[in-house]
């Protein structure tokens, strides 16, 4: 009976190890699937957009993912409406 | 315009011309003075074009011109009343037919509020040399009645219309609730213990 459990002795922390182990690994990735989201992106409000990986002057105009980035040259209106003056009034002139 | 879903928020950026108290421009049509704003951040966060006036049901508000709905900037509306600020004839060109969210006794429900930085970019001073600004916001998805996951079409424009710019099939996800995030740890924390305990009585 001392050998037997002598033997269990030996055998169990190698497999509570595993358990420990393995329960462990499983929980962390499901910490991880449940954080991730939350923990993704988080920027600061204060105007600078660095910390989205957006700098005009490096020509850094696409956000780093999974930030979406949508952009077009706003113009000024009033040479918007210059244009199309100029434009129209072409037009009506010939 | 940049958008980033980042847990109990959303993120919005925006970089515009249009000064935060808007910029007076003269029509050469009548030489009369229009004063242009910017527009309220438009949110159709249901993915239904049918919901909420213009088929956006939620709004933020980013002026306070008095033509459009009381509140402070940042202020987060549930089904606001759209409207068109400035009128047809300086906007030969308008992309879209609303801009900002207007005053209606039966429409427009305040939800929450987001933190609004509007000022002048300097990374960025001046385009075609007039300067730019960012708008830059923090939305909490409370504000936004966002519980789940989902898509949303926002749109930002200015009080002509003239521009107009749009992120479609923007992916957001709901707040990662207390229970979602404690009951790994638990698990993991009375596994632990429970191991501990077993191989401290064998030990014993």
């Amino acid at each position: 009976m001392i050998g037997w459990k002598g033997n269990m002795t030996e055998l169990n922390p190698p497999l509570s190890l595993c358990g420990v182990l393995l329960s462990l690994s499983i929980s962390i990735l499901l910490l991880a699937a449940v954080i991730t989201p939350a923990v993704a992106a988080e920027y600061t409000i204060d105007g600078d957009l660095d910390d989205w990986g957006v700098n005009p002057s490096n020509n850094s105009w696409d956000a780093a993912p999974p930030a979406l980035s949508v952009y077009e040259n706003w113009r000024p209106v009033d040479l918007l409406l210059l244009a199309q003056i100029t434009i129209r009034g072409l037009n009506s002139a010939t | 315009m940049y958008a980033a879903d980042g847990g109990a928020y959303i993120y919005f950026a925006i970089i515009t011309s249009m000064p935060p108290e808007g910029y007076n421009y003269t029509w050469w049509g009548d030489w009369n003075q229009y004063h242009l704003i910017p527009g309220d951040l438009a949110l159709n966060l249901d993915a239904d074009s049918s919901t909420g006036d213009c088929g956006y049901e939620y709004g933020i508000k980013l002026t306070n011109d008095s033509r459009t709905i009381e509140g402070e900037i940042g202020d987060v509306f549930y089904m606001p009343d759209w409207e068109k600020i400035s009128p047809d004839n300086i906007s030969q060109n308008y992309m879209v037919n609303f801009s900002n969210m207007v005053d209606n006794s039966s429409a427009g429900t305040k939800t929450g509020h987001a933190e609004i930085v509007y000022t002048h970019y300097t990374d960025w001073p001046e385009d075609n040399g007039a300067p730019n600004y960012v708008i830059e916001m923090r939305v909490p998805k409370e504000a936004l009645g966002i519980y789940g996951n989902g898509t949303a079409d926002l749109l930002a424009t200015v009080s002509c219309t003239n521009d107009a710019l749009m992120i479609e099939n923007f992916s957001y996800t709901p707040v990662p609730e207390f229970a979602t995030i404690a009951v790994p740890l638990a698990m993991t924390l009375g596994l632990f213990y429970y191991y501990r305990r077993k191989r401290q009585k064998r030990e014993g």
